[in-house]
């Protein structure tokens, strides 16, 4: 194992319960199981259908994996182009090995600005750093700018969808927030707001105006980081981090150091790949690409934190580096069965669901509990894969920290379970061999739930694993479309 | 060490295995749809702009102008910002507000 820093488990996350434990609170909580099983669903159908429209979709994920591994697997020669290109066009590059360093950096910098408030676009690097309780410390508020994350903010809560966050609130419960929480903060809710989507949206936008106009300082993150025209991208939905990133005299943007893309020219299959996979939709509505500063237009003072933070020991792993492709386009969660049923919380971490449980394990270490338990979040059904637009082999992953964890705790059998299970795996033919092997099982033990499966560890204490069905998806598939 | 040079020797350490040369994979891949000609490409635009519920007007190059003018006072509109560099063919004869500064 690589000696590299792993990532500090944020104060908010440290002695989280285990993965089982945390999922039987979530599977008890039935609002938040309806809320996830309607929006999983729709955005799975939507995903479904636009992906389908595009005949070289399988052509664009390779272009994407093959964008992302060039950067990565040569990051330190891209870097070191993306700071010289930024420098260039204006901007300044900051460098932080952890959290602390990146919120040191970035309360310096609004301190020196003399602001008591900051206004942000959606950014899961500056969750994961905890930025926002860091400038509270430092008394400079920041305020989330879109509608979810905005009563995210107001609620108090942590985010339980990467792009939904406030998926576990209804309507009610956010008009009831609105009315009480947005005069302590800023301009106050109409008082005969209902619980309308239209009414809520735009009781949400007067309330946001005022800051965007107000705001002299921005943060965000990005998307994307080019290297070769130093070029920062952010895509959204709702047009609030148009906002943040052309209104504010001085725009603070937290990179992780992963975000890098060799060329403009690998934007091309990225931005067709994000959006579909994202929100099911072909284009999303805004995309804002700023390279440095200009004259008398956006931002007047550019600056740039490149985070490690845990990366470069994601990275160091041969096998496990391929998670550092991951878009944040969340189409792992929606297909996933097991984030279906416990939703994000159970994850103890910014980043929920399939990738969640790779990642976390790899960026913290798996020390705790709730990072050995992460890997057995999962049925390896591969519907992750399958989604991926960037083809991160999420299974494999989960398989090979499984190993890891097994190989340091007393474990033993599960280890060599696993170690034969990653045998498997990494070749589709055994796989389906495998899988012929598991529904033949299927098929005796008949419709009796599988209360134990040996291998699966502690999860299945919490959830019932299906009896494995009688017929694999590549079988069912092979049928219906008669390939193989 | 600083934690520029620090995160750079943390990154050229874990790709130390690394053999390929930096830009080995050649030229940016592209990947390409056959155009389906200019005019299907038009259609195609306004169908998805539309799917966006933007109602979408075609007009000719010269009626841009008139077009525009109608539909900003169909909705009661009597000024508009527009961008600098914004074709002056298309503001017709609508009086210039511009102000500097
Ligand atoms: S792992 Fe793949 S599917 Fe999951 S969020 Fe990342 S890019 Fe999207």
């Amino acid at each position: 194992m690589s000696t590299l820093p792993v990532q500090q488990t944020s104060p908010t996350f440290v002695g989280m319960p285990s993965f089982p434990e945390a999922a039987r609170e979530a599977l008890a909580n039935t609002q938040q199981r309806d809320n996830l099983r309607n929006a999983t669903h729709t955005i799975r159908a939507k995903r479904a259908a636009v992906v389908a429209e595009v005949p070289e979709w399988e052509s664009l994920r390779v272009a994407g994996a093959d964008a992302k591994d060039e950067a990565l697997t040569h990051l330190g020669d891209y870097l070191e182009q993306l700071e010289a290109s930024l420098t260039a066009n204006g901007a300044t590059v900051h460098w932080a090995r952890d959290a602390d360093e990146a919120n040191a950096i970035v309360v310096e910098i609004a301190r020196a600005k003399g602001v008591d408030e900051v206004v942000k676009v959606k950014s899961m690097a500056t969750q994961e750093i905890e930025l926002n309780e860091a400038l509270e410390a430092a008394g400079i508020a920041a305020w989330e700018t879109d509608l979810a994350e905005l009563i995210v903010q107001l609620f108090g809560d942590r985010p339980s969808h990467i792009l939904v966050p406030a998926i576990h609130r209804n309507r009610t419960e956010i008009r009831d927030v609105f009315l009480r929480e947005m005069a302590k903060v800023g301009r106050p809710a109409p008082e005969d707001l209902t619980d309308e989507p239209a009414r809520l949206a735009e009781a949400a936008r007067l309330h946001l105006r005022e800051k965007f106009l107000r705001a002299r300082v921005a943060v965000s993150g990005a998307n994307f980081a080019v290297a070769d025209t130093g070029t920062l991208v952010v895509v959204e939905s709702e047009g609030n981090g148009r906002m943040c990133l052309t209104l504010p005299e001085t725009l603070i943007s937290v990179v992780g150091i992963e975000k890098v893309l060799p060329t403009w020219d690998d934007l091309a299959p990225m931005l067709q790949l994000l959006p579909r996979s994202s929100t099911g939709e072909r284009m999303n509505p805004y995309t804002t690409m700023w390279s440095g500063v200009h004259d008398g237009d956006g931002p007047q003072e550019v600056h740039v934190v490149l985070l490690d933070n845990g990366r470069s020991h994601v990275l160091a792993d041969t096998v496990g580096r391929q998670a550092l492709r991951c878009i944040r386009c969340s189409a792992c969660l929606n297909v996933c069965p097991v984030y279906e049923r416990t939703g994000g919380h159970a994850y103890g971490s910014v980043y929920p669901g399939p990738i969640g449980a790779v990642l976390n394990p790899q960026l913290r270490g798996t020390a705790s509990e709730v990072d050995q338990s992460l890997p057995y979040a999962s049925s390896l059904c591969g519907a992750c894969f399958d989604a991926c637009p960037v083809r991160i082999n999420i299974p494999e992953l989960l398989v090979e920290l499984r190993g890891t964890v097994a190989e340091q705790g007393g474990h033993r059998a599960e280890s060599a379970a696993m170690k034969a299970a990653a045998w498997v795996l990494s070749d589709p033919r055994r796989l389906a061999v495998a899988q012929r092997g598991a529904t033949t099982a299927g098929r005796l033990v008949g419709d009796r739930t599988v209360r134990r499966v040996p291998g699966l560890g502690a999860w299945t204490d919490a959830r019932d694993v299906p009896t494995p069905p009688k017929e694999t998806f590549r079988q069912w598939w092979a049928r219906e479309r008669g390939e193989s | 060490m600083s934690a520029r040079d620090e995160i750079l020797a943390r990154v050229r350490a874990a790709t130390a295995d690394v053999t390929t040369p930096v830009g080995a994979r050649g030229a940016t891949p592209v990947v390409e749809e056959t155009s389906p000609g200019p005019g299907r490409t038009l259609d195609l635009f306004a169908e998805n702009v539309a799917d966006y519920r933007a109602e979408v007007l075609r007009v000719p190059a010269d009626e841009v102008a008139s077009v525009l003018a109608s539909t900003l006072r169909g909705r009661g509109l009597g000024s508009v910002v527009v961008p600098s560099g914004l074709d002056e063919g298309w503001r017709g004869g609508g009086r210039d507000g511009r102000r500097r500064g």
